[in-house]
């Protein structure tokens, strides 16, 4: 925008060059010239004042589900000043609002206003859809003014911090309920065959201390009567049923398909769901990510799901290829024999390091394989009668697998 | 509007001022003419109109500067005759206004490749706002022009008999450089 300012230049300048030109040729004439660029230059000057701008964003919710809208409320008033004015209002270019959001009505998030002598005050709606999970910040309103012909100031940039966010919550919509299979038949009070879970006030034996026991359980009588000077403490049942462990796949193949639209996706779904569902009936849901990354250990009740929900919001895929096995998770199966349910996609890529773990869990393991065969289609062969007719043959990955996959 | 900023452009430069010279020497006149005209072609097909009112202004001082005055005085000779150069000169105001103009045409071009490659603008919005800040600028360089004249006239018809032209122009010399130093002042202190 120098371009301007060479206005401005311009018009302080051709009156000099035009009074030298003046004297020598002598015409009078050439006051017409001198006095142009002069009282131009006076316009562009008194119209040079800084404008007063208050640009507010207003949203209607801040927390919503993957397709859902979000109406977003933009109201610009700008006072003084003569030019144009130029808003970009979330999502902004390189946020991650941008992958997340995509616009659906309401025109644009981009704006041009031409500020005149009258104060403006406009009002601008527009509505974006939610298209990925996520926490996304709204970041903030990005404007630059510039004056009619310049003026005496450079272009006024401005940015506008929003604090708020936006979470955008993965739809929960593969298993809504399980008939008689994870429904607890006993009536309370039910003997539990978990190892997790708040404690009862049942007792089971008396054992030696590990780290991470609770004081309040150290049996002193039992302490001072044993020979070799152990700590002792008592062992409670503990509540709930039995514990689930899901592992979801990390690996670069969850990101087959698109942005919004791909294994990881349908994994995250299908893990809140089952975590949902499974909660529901009181039993132990724990997450591990595989081969690296967020994970929540197994424990009962709403807010687990809620401690889920928050882990699963920022997971990603990643392009790391082998699997070590987390210590804390083989002690955790040893102790507590839970169902594994390994969320994956398999194919050639991943079908190593599927395997690599497999031989390593001590128990066998549920293998929930998320195809994206479909979703790569889709986009190429529109009306597809039969989906089975894109889904290639995975017997023979299947086969690969180690004995203790189901 | 942007092709009534680039009309008024293309064609103010060399049509008025030459069109006044062509009474006292035709030939120079279509010469400078079709330059003129030929620089502003090839400078709108560049985005760059500007070109061809510098070249225009610059020929215009010049021819006027050799034919009148101090210049033809000591040199004892014109480069035209000075029969039609009152109005020559005047119409120079004309080669401003189409300089500024086309400074302009350039911001408009500016603008809307800036607009375009950063992408997500509504295409009316910006026309509309475009087209509103061309109306003004239009508006006010007319305002300029017509208050000049009406200055002009006024500092021509009501004279003072008591300060003589080179009183005058110290007077000038001294008003205007108050006034450039307090506005260089004021941008360095608003940038």
């Amino acid at each position: 925008m120098r371009e301007i300012s060479r206005i401005l230049l311009l018009l302080v300048l051709l009156p000099m060059v035009m009074a030298v030109i003046a004297v020598l040729t002598t015409s009078k004439l050439y006051i017409l010239s001198i006095l142009f660029p002069l009282i131009t230059l006076v316009i562009a000057l008194s119209l040079s004042d800084k404008p007063i701008i208050s640009i507010i964003l207003n949203t209607d919710k801040s927390v919503l589900y993957v397709d859902e809208e979000l109406n977003i409320e933009l109201n610009v008033k700008v006072h003084g000043g003569f030019g144009l004015l130029i808003i970009r209002a979330p999502p902004i270019p390189s946020t991650s609002m941008v992958e997340g959001f995509e616009l659906v009505r309401g025109g644009n998030n981009v704006h041009v206003i031409f500020k005149g002598f009258g104060d403006v005050n406009r009002r601008f709606t527009y509505t974006l859809r939610a298209v990925k999970r996520g926490n996304y910040s709204l970041g903030g309103i990005d404007y630059v003014y510039y004056n009619i012909l310049g003026g005496v100031h450079e272009p006024i940039k401005g940015f506008i911090k929003l604090e708020e966010g936006v979470q955008v919550i993965p739809r929960i919509k593969i298993v809504r309920r399980v008939l008689g299979i994870v429904k607890p038949r006993q009536g309370l009070p039910r003997y539990s065959p978990s190892r997790l879970g708040p404690y009862s006030t049942e007792f089971r034996s008396v054992r030696n201390y590990v780290p991470g026991d609770p004081y309040k359980f150290i049996n002193w009588k039992a302490t001072a009567r044993d020979p070799n000077r152990r700590i002792m403490v008592n062992e409670y049942e503990r509540e709930g049923l039995r514990t689930t462990i899901i592992l979801l796949d990390l690996g670069w193949w969850m990101r087959y398909g698109t942005v919004e639209d791909n294994p990881l996706e349908y994994g995250i779904s299908l893990t809140l769901s089952l975590s949902r569902v499974l909660l529901r009936y009181g039993y132990n849901v724990g997450l591990w990510t595989i081969p690296m990354g967020p994970r929540v250990i197994p424990s009962s009740g709403t807010t687990q799901y809620y401690r889920l929900l928050r882990e699963l919001m920022v997971v990603k895929a990643l392009p790391i290829k082998g699997y070590t096995m987390d210590p804390a998770l083989y002690r955790l199966i040893q102790e507590t024999d839970p169902a594994l349910i390994i969320v994956t996609n398999m194919n050639t890529e991943s079908i190593g390091t599927i395997t690599t773990l497999l031989n390593k869990l001590p128990s066998r393991a549920l293998i929930i394989d998320i195809v994206p065969d479909t979703i790569l289609m889709r986009s190429l062969v529109k009306g597809l009668p039969c989906n089975q007719w894109v889904i290639r043959n995975r017997m023979k990955l299947y086969r690969a697998l180690p004995r203790n996959a189901g | 509007m942007r092709q009534v900023l680039a009309a008024l452009s293309l064609v103010l430069p060399p049509v008025i001022p030459f069109i006044v010279l062509m009474l006292s020497s035709p030939s120079i006149s279509l010469i400078l003419i079709a330059i003129t005209l030929s620089i502003g072609l090839i400078g709108l097909l560049m985005g760059n109109l500007s070109a061809e009112s510098w070249v225009a202004l610059i020929m215009a001082l010049i021819i006027s500067v050799m034919s009148q005055g101090y210049v033809p005085y000591i040199l004892h000779m014109a480069l035209i005759p000075s029969q039609g150069l009152t109005a020559f000169d005047g119409s120079i105001i004309i080669i401003e206004y189409s300089l500024i103009l086309s400074q302009l045409y350039n911001n408009y071009v500016r603008y809307m490749r800036e607009f375009s490659s950063r992408g997500g603008y509504d295409k009316d919005e910006v026309n509309n706002a475009l087209n509103s800040l061309i109306k003004w600028i239009l508006t006010f360089l007319t305002i300029s022009l017509l208050a000049s004249f009406t200055t002009y006239y006024v500092i021509t018809t009501i004279t003072v008999p008591l300060v003589d032209p080179f009183t005058a122009l110290v007077i000038f010399a001294v008003t205007y450089i108050v006034i450039s130093r307090y506005l260089l002042t004021k941008m360095k202190s608003q940038s």
